[in-house]
């Protein structure tokens, strides 16, 4: 039995840019149109079943009220249908549906026969409503006189006990004092013991992950992730740092790996642009430009798709090909599909493709910015060749093309080997290493944790604990630039409700600075896991504090590992205190 | 209609809290709901009756006049103050309409109610002024209820229409006040109809506000059963009226939650 069952919903709104086009349009009964057509939700499907918990996350602007507004009967959908078993009670917005003129009292009678309560049963009920909203004699005062965390709490009060199937809260329980908030919490959990069924809506993860039974993720009006509270709340947080990572990358950050100390450039693709064979459409030449990267001025061969640029180098012995590719930003809307990039190398009559990457900077923010590649050459050694770099588009409008390949080269590595320079195919394998499904992993890349290890106090690899032990986490992480200072490592241990403990070198004191790239680093993190039985989660983060207290994220590795701890001596709630007991003889 | 009933309570709370509110921190408190009518009343008559000196066909008496006009203008000034105020009812209720599901309806119905409470206190002042000035009203009188009823119809329909229409249309309530007045001088409320020219007498047949006025006059002041080709054809109309009003709010509520 499901107490709400939603099919295919979907909310257009339109938009007029002034009255007087929504006049137009009612006079002319549909053959003049004014408006601009907004889906808030579209194609969402959901089942409530009854007597669970349903979380939803979701940024502002990403349908959650809109939702929430159907569901309480406010809002009309434009298509699909939803059912609802049961009598719904919805907390909307602080103090919603209150009179400011009518006492408290008043309000309570007023909501309640809203609600469907009779005036006898509201009687009943009055004094465990005020008792809960610790309202006292203001209950007799106009609503206008009170506080919004008075308000919230009559609202709350009066929401839970009306006897609904179903309760709608959003994010209005937030303004209520640390005290109130944990009653309503208890209450919540006394109406999930009731069997009732809860809608919860807001940004709170914490609320969701310890209340919900499942979650879902909204973004732009679709379901975006569903499933298990703590799944999505990660899918929420990674969701989060990508937007502020696209933020900044209007400044077209760098990604990837460019060829560093010890490579010296043999040919220059941009230079010798001239001697290359250029198949391209006419109206848009290939062409070299200067773009500014990261504050940087750097040369790129701005290459509309469809295009082919063919050169004839002579590959020497250790030579790669380096290069990036990038998309500028104002066309990133403008082709949704995005843009394949190829690299074909022709050879002995032989057509060989060593690179293919399609780059869509509209759907995936990570395809944003400028993406370095370094593609080793070594089996074209001592030949001459044909290199094509290829631009294929995918059908769309491609007069905004605007892709380009940046500061193409082909390098060599010098003979003399550094001993301490770290090989770049054994770096990339590694990365690969150690991934639990259900890990959630985000960041900017310019350092990569490469593996989380947990042992036990001899170092060998464990995931079951006695309640007690020593724990020793370490954490692999492999620096991409040079990072001078305030580099911090954290590990936070959590349970499926929320984090226990966390730490970080910054705040144990531990000296980070000038840290070099391409070097990899441990840090290691030992403690007594003096917690209750049960499963628990291991959070890796890489990142950089900066002065203004900003976090910039390299690498996060949420739920990387999960360990088990068993405890012989019963107790209650996470922590273990070691609590003394004695009598006190009197 | 159902929601009447479903929600009489809710309703009654309403109508209780707006009669109060609206005097409340005024020293003469509910005597003004008194005082108002009384003192336009006087204005106007004295106006008319003695200014102008306006007199019924067949009388020369002030008094037969003043009674002939508050006849008219007690059920006019509820009809005006209830469609005016409930055309807004909708637009400044939409704290309750846009957070939770609120039966709209309520708030034009409890509006239109709100002000008939005026209109009966006019009435018994009516009712005393007559005894006083003329004796004991005629056997007709009981037909006060039946026209109270088809004007509240009448009333309550344009109040759905109106309070439904201004949310997509938020001139609606600032136009009625114009509006309301044109009407006003083109019912024969403070004359009387011969005093119209011939040739333009059918503008009042067709204004429903005429029909209206004339069953409270003969049951108030003539003293007569209304005419019938006055009476049914309202009694149709407002009946018509009402059931096409409670479609039309039944369409547009829909739209509220997006548009408030």
């Amino acid at each position: 039995m499901n107490a709400i069952a939603v099919h295919n919903l979907g909310k257009k709104f339109k938009l007029f840019t002034s009255p007087s086009g929504r006049f137009l349009e009612y006079i002319s009964v549909g053959k003049v149109k004014r408006h601009t057509d907004f889906w808030a939700l579209k194609d969402l499907s959901f089942d409530i079943p009854t007597g669970t918990t349903l979380g939803i996350l979701g940024q502002n602007g990403s349908g959650k009220s809109t939702l929430l507004s159907i569901l309480a009967g406010v809002l009309y959908p434009s298509e699909g249908s939803f059912e609802i078993n049961g009598k719904v009670s919805a907390i909307l917005e602080l103090g919603s549906g209150f009179h400011p003129e009518f006492s408290g009292r008043d309000n309570v009678y007023m909501y309640g026969s809203i609600m469907g309560l009779s005036k006898q049963q509201i009687d009943d009920r009055f004094e465990e409503i005020v008792q809960f909203s610790e309202l006292g004699d203001f209950i007799d005062q106009p609503l206008r006189t009170y506080s919004s965390g008075m308000t919230v709490r009559l609202a709350f009060s009066v929401a839970v006990h009306v006897d609904a199937d179903l309760l709608i809260v959003d994010e209005a329980l937030a303004v209520g004092d640390a005290i109130f908030q944990h009653r309503c919490f208890r209450k919540i959990r006394e109406m999930q013991a009731d069997g009732k069924t809860i809608l919860y809506v807001g940004h709170d993860t914490e609320a969701v992950r310890n209340i919900c039974t499942s979650a879902l993720l909204l973004d732009g009006g679709r379901i975006i992730e569903r499933g298990d509270p703590n799944y999505v709340v990660n899918k929420y947080y990674a969701l989060i740092t990508d937007r502020e990572r696209a933020y900044t990358e209007g400044n077209l950050i760098e990604h990837g790996k460019v060829p560093g100390e010890g490579y010296e450039p043999v040919f220059d693709f941009i230079q010798n642009l001239n001697t290359a064979k250029i198949v391209c459409p006419p109206e848009i030449p290939v062409k070299e430009q200067t773009i500014e990267v990261n504050s940087t001025p750097r040369k790129v061969i701005f290459a509309h798709a469809p295009s082919e640029i063919t050169y004839s180098v002579n590959i020497e012995r250790g030579s790669s090909l380096a290069f990036a590719i990038g998309i500028m930003p104002g066309a990133w809307d403008k082709i949704p599909q995005g843009v394949k990039f190829d690299i074909e190398i022709l050879c002995d009559g032989n057509t060989e493709n060593i690179f293919s990457r399609v780059l869509q900077p509209k759907r995936n923010v990570g395809d944003r910015g400028w993406h370095n590649f370094m593609i080793p050459l070594e089996q074209f050694s001592g030949k001459t060749v044909s290199v094509v770099f290829h631009t294929t588009g995918s059908g769309d409008d491609l007069s905004y093309g605007w892709s380009a390949w940046g500061w193409a080269k082909i390098v060599k590595k010098e003979v003399i080997i550094n001993s301490e320079k770290i090989n770049t195919t054994f770096s990339e394998n590694k990365l690969s290493e150690v991934f639990t499904s259900c890990e959630e992993r985000f960041g900017n890349k310019r350092g990569e944790i490469t593996r989380v290890e947990l042992m036990d106090e001899n170092l060998n690899r464990k995931n079951c604990f006695n309640s007690g032990d020593i724990a020793i986490v370490r954490i692999h992480f492999l620096l991409h630039e040079d990072i001078k200072e305030n580099l911090t490592i954290g590990c936070t241990f959590k349970n499926k409700f929320c984090d226990i403990y966390g730490t970080n070198t910054k705040w144990q004191r531990l000296d980070m600075s000038n840290k070099k790239r391409d070097r990899y680093y441990i840090v290691e993190f030992s403690q007594s896991l003096k917690i209750n039985s049960g499963m628990y989660a291991i959070n890796a983060g890489l990142v950089i504090v900066h002065s203004n207290n900003e976090i910039e994220v390299l690498d996060r590795r949420y739920d990387c590992l999960f360990f088990r701890v068993e405890k012989r001596d019963p107790m209650v709630g996470i922590i273990d205190l070691q609590s003394s007991l004695k009598e006190i003889q009197i | 209609m159902t929601s009447i009933f479903e929600y009489r309570g809710l309703i009654w709370n309403f109508i209780k809290r707006d009669i109060s509110s609206k005097y409340v921190g005024s020293l003469l408190g509910l005597y003004w709901s008194i005082l108002n009518p009384i003192i336009t009343l006087v204005v106007y008559i004295v106006v008319f009756g003695v200014f102008l000196n306006v007199r019924l066909p067949g009388s020369t008496s002030i008094w037969d006049f003043a009674l002939y006009f508050a006849a008219g203008f007690l059920p006019w000034l509820a009809f005006q103050d209830s469609v005016m105020r409930a055309s807004r009812s909708i637009i400044d209720n939409k704290n309750y309409i846009k957070k939770v599901p609120f039966p709209s309806e309520i708030f034009p119905i409890y509006t239109t109610l709100s002000e008939f409470v005026n209109l009966l206190i006019g009435l018994t002042i009516y009712l005393f002024l007559f005894i006083f000035l003329k004796g004991t009203p005629t056997v007709y009188i009981l037909l006060l209820p039946l026209a109270i009823i088809l004007q509240m119809m009448f009333t309550l329909s344009l109040a759905l229409f109106l309070s439904s229409g201004a949310v997509y249309f938020r001139d609606i309530p600032t136009m009625l006040g114009p509006l309301f007045m044109i009407w006003f001088w083109a019912t024969p409320i403070a004359y009387t109809v011969n005093l119209i020219p011939v040739n333009l007498q059918w503008i009042v047949k067709l204004n429903p506000a005429y029909y209206m006025i004339e069953i409270y006059r003969d049951a108030l002041f003539y003293g007569k059963f209304p005419e019938i080709n006055i009476l049914v054809p309202f009694l149709i109309f407002s009946v018509v009226l009402f059931i096409l009003s409670i479609w039309f709010f039944r369409r547009t509520k829909t739209g509220f939650g997006e548009l408030l």
